[in-house]
């Protein structure tokens, strides 16, 4: 293998394998990167067995073609680097791959790329296309209430649905609820828990700039291919909690409230507010809601925060981080909290829409 | 001049000892460890005797007991009893306490203006809790946390009997930090006054000198506060809000070994009722049980250590939870045929009952959580008054068959154990 590739070229397609490279890998060769050379373009694979990346780019010139891994990390912070506008000559000489430019000689260590294992999942051929962006924003609007290396661990990654011409995106760590809806032409019909990490990954790839994500999906398995881009993960093998039991329905008291305002109201109370649990109290009047927080050292925060309200007087508390987390997802100028009682759960919407909604369970007082 | 005292009590699980037993005044005694194993406190006459702290008992047995020398299994029920006495007389007398350990607590003398004052202060002091309890205590006092401790072993080491020292003068405190070394700094290990020597530093007076740039470049803020405060500037306060606890251990080494499920699940059980306890007492509720066995380290031939935890889906505080936790991970980390020399359970992840954090997934009956609260609040009450509420998975016998031969009566926290006179 001999080519010659732009410094922009290979470092653009490297940075997009970095996420999948695990840093604390349980087999050598998964710090690697396959590096794949045929005719006048090259390919980069990364996995970490669950699952993997692949992209590609142009080459300027080629004078034979071959395979090899070598370390991604490592190939990363050479190339970017080496200055700007260069031209990074490639050759595979043994066990080593010799990088050239015009000042310098690198020699990295490679793996054969034979060993480098393959991800093998099958997933159908009929794609679903969606527009990025608006995937992007599903899974952004969605993606921050997922759990964290929770015990069950079909909680750590987004359940998403299709079904009836309607993508639906759910996540959950037990204490909030994250739902937003999607409309599709597609007659597809799917529901899979997608892992967290792979879902970072995804919201990476899709760009905010117009252009199609064609997603393949069947039970163990999901394909995600942006422009160059083909993203493939396993699925969580697990059963996702019934979301829709625990979406709070029937009467309840309405604040609205204005997003901004409240957020930097929540902000500036919280400062004073115990740094383990992050607790909020909230009690409503027909004017608008007062906040207040305290800590184990004694000091106390309290703000009253002007809003229209409709409904009886409540005491509740919340971890504050989960309602900034929220606000700071609304895209709306304005929110409905919508309470259902001091010790239940509390629906907060944009007006009028039904998307994104969010879930918030209270702290017991 | 703001000034604080260290209390602390003398020899204090050999000085409990002699509190109900007059007759051993002047008698060497020794207090040993959990399973009888190693001396864990000494009188000054046992100090005398060459006996050194954490030796193993078998190595000095004979010899000692040929001297006359009296010796106690640990009788930690007499020994937190006789220290909650000694720290209540102390809350009574100041504004300010820290209660730093079983046998030390730091007041805070901010009504006392002078030197003469503080000394009577500290004489006052010392005769309550020597006529109140029975204990000996030295009082060091000085501006500083820091140079109360070396005010402490002044104290100690000086024989005019008040078992009084106060540090108040800057000139007396440069003239006792010379003749000090490092190593009886309080917070100066062994590995960092060797660090310390090798830079040409042998005295506390010689470190209160150094550069404070250079003692946080080279070392750490830490070093830097106790360097302040041997010059005499406060940095470390009275901690008077004791941190609540962030895991809660059980655990005991077996004196026989044990291979049987059943057997090492009754202790377990043992473990998880007072881990329980502890946790109630703390007021605070756990969302993780983990339970750890493990083979002697000295038997070569069969090793084994199992470690795995249980998650709560909610916080929780009830006993029964914990067993059924505990239980559901010695299932799975036991391994028949290991002889298991020790065992323990660990609760962690704990949250405060004013902030508990409601799931949306597993209801939350309060009236139910108020019965169960209830419950477990009157098997503690009875438990302690020591009418023993067993749960079925448990042993009789306690934490665990340890060795304790040498036990004197539980004085104050037993009725059936009290003291008679003739």
């Amino acid at each position: 293998m001999e080519i010659s590739i732009k410094k922009e070229d290979i470092v653009s397609a490297l940075n997009t394998t970095l996420g999948v490279v695990e840093k604390r890998q349980t087999l050598p060769i998964l710090a690697n990167v396959l590096f794949e050379v045929d005719e006048n373009t090259f390919k980069l694979t990364a996995t970490d067995l669950e699952s993997e990346v692949t992209t590609s780019g142009l080459l300027s010139k080629i004078k034979s073609s071959g395979k090899t891994t070598t370390s991604a990390k490592k190939l990363n912070e050479l190339c970017r680097l080496i200055p700007d506008g260069e031209e990074i000559n490639l050759s595979l000489s043994g066990e080593k791959l010799n990088i050239k430019t015009t000042n310098g000689k690198y020699s990295l260590s490679t793996l054969p790329s034979s060993d480098f294992p393959v991800f093998d999942v099958d997933t159908g051929d009929l794609p679903l296309i969606i527009p990025a962006k608006d995937l992007k924003e599903l899974i952004t609007n969605t993606s921050f209430a997922m759990g964290n290396q929770d015990w069950r661990h079909y909680l750590n990654g987004l359940y998403l649905s299709i079904n009836g011409g309607e993508i639906t995106a759910v996540t959950t760590d037990a204490h909030r609820l994250a739902v937003a809806n999607l409309a599709s032409q597609s007659d597809i019909s799917f529901s899979g828990i997608i892992p967290r990490k792979s879902i970072n990954e995804m919201a990476k790839f899709l760009s905010d700039e117009d252009g199609d994500a064609k997603l393949k999906i069947n039970e163990a398995s999901l394909e995600l291919a942006v422009g160059d881009l083909i993203f493939k993960s396993k699925l969580i093998d697990g059963k996702f909690p019934d979301y829709q039991q625990v979406i709070p329905s029937g009467e309840s008291s309405v604040l609205e409230i204005n997003v901004k305002e409240f957020s930097e109201t929540l902000s500036r109370v919280s400062v004073l507010s115990s740094e383990k649990y992050k607790g909020i109290r909230l009690i409503t009047a027909n004017d608008g809601v007062r906040i207040s927080a305290n800590n184990p050292e004694q000091e106390e925060a309290e703000e009253f925060f002007p809003a229209n309200y409709n409904g009886e007087e409540l005491d509740i508390a919340f971890n504050v981080t989960y309602l900034q987390e929220i606000m700071s997802h609304m895209q709306t100028e304005t929110c409905h909290i919508n309470f259902f009682g001091s010790d239940k759960s509390c629906l907060l919407t944009p007006p009028g829409s039904d998307s994104p909604k969010y879930v918030v369970m209270p702290l017991l007082i | 001049m703001k000034l604080l005292a260290l209390v602390d009590c003398d020899n204090f699980y050999a000085s409990c000892e002699r509190v109900f037993r007059p007759d051993l005044k002047k008698t060497p005694i020794v207090v040993l460890s959990n399973n009888d194993g190693c001396v864990i406190a000494r009188s000054k006459e046992a100090k005398a005797m060459g006996i050194k702290m954490g030796v193993p008992w078998f190595q000095v047995k004979e010899a000692y007991l040929a001297q006359g020398g009296k010796v106690f299994s640990s009788n930690f029920a007499l020994y937190g009893d006789l220290s909650k006495r000694v720290m209540n007389i102390l809350d009574g007398m100041v504004k300010r306490i820290e209660i730093y350990s079983i046998d030390e607590a730091f007041l805070d003398l901010q009504h006392i203006q002078n030197k003469n004052q503080a000394y009577e202060f500290g004489v006052y002091c010392r005769n309550t809790i020597r006529q109140w309890v029975g204990i000996p205590v030295r009082i060091g006092i000085a501006p500083t946390k820091t140079l109360t401790k070396v005010a402490s072993h002044i104290a100690k080491n000086t024989n005019d009997g008040t078992g009084v020292c106060c540090l108040n003068k800057q000139k007396d405190i440069f003239h006792i930090l010379q003749a000090l070394p490092i190593r009886e700094i309080w917070g100066i290990g062994h590995n960092l006054s060797k660090q310390l020597n090798q830079l040409g530093i042998y005295s506390a007076y010689e470190l209160a000198q150094m550069d404070i740039r250079f003692i946080r470049k080279k070392f750490s803020v830490v070093l830097e506060r106790t360097v302040r405060e041997l010059r005499g500037e406060p940095c470390i306060q009275i901690d008077d809000h004791s941190e609540p606890k962030k895991q809660i251990v059980v655990s005991r080494s077996f004196r026989d070994r044990i291979e049987s499920l059943s057997e090492l699940k009754a202790l377990i059980s043992n473990f998880a009722v007072r881990a329980g306890e502890k946790l109630r007492h703390e007021k605070q509720k756990c969302s993780q049980v983990s339970v750890f066995i493990s083979t002697s380290r000295f038997n070569k031939k069969l090793q084994y250590r199992g470690f795995d935890s249980f998650q709560f889906p909610c916080p929780i505080d009830d006993t029964r939870s914990i067993l059924m936790g505990a239980n559901k991970v010695l299932n799975t980390i036991f391994k028949h045929g290991y002889p298991y020399a020790k065992a323990g359970i660990l609760l962690s992840q704990f949250s405060h009952p004013a902030f508990i954090q409601k799931s949306l997934f597993e209801a939350t009956d309060q009236l139910r959580l108020k019965q169960d609260a209830n419950l477990m609040q009157t098997i503690d009450e009875l438990n302690s008054i020591h009418t023993q509420i067993y749960y079925a998975s448990q042993c009789s016998g306690g934490l665990s068959p340890i060795q304790k031969k040498m036990v004197s009566p539980k004085y104050t926290t037993n009725w059936w154990e009290l003291p008679t006179t003739k």
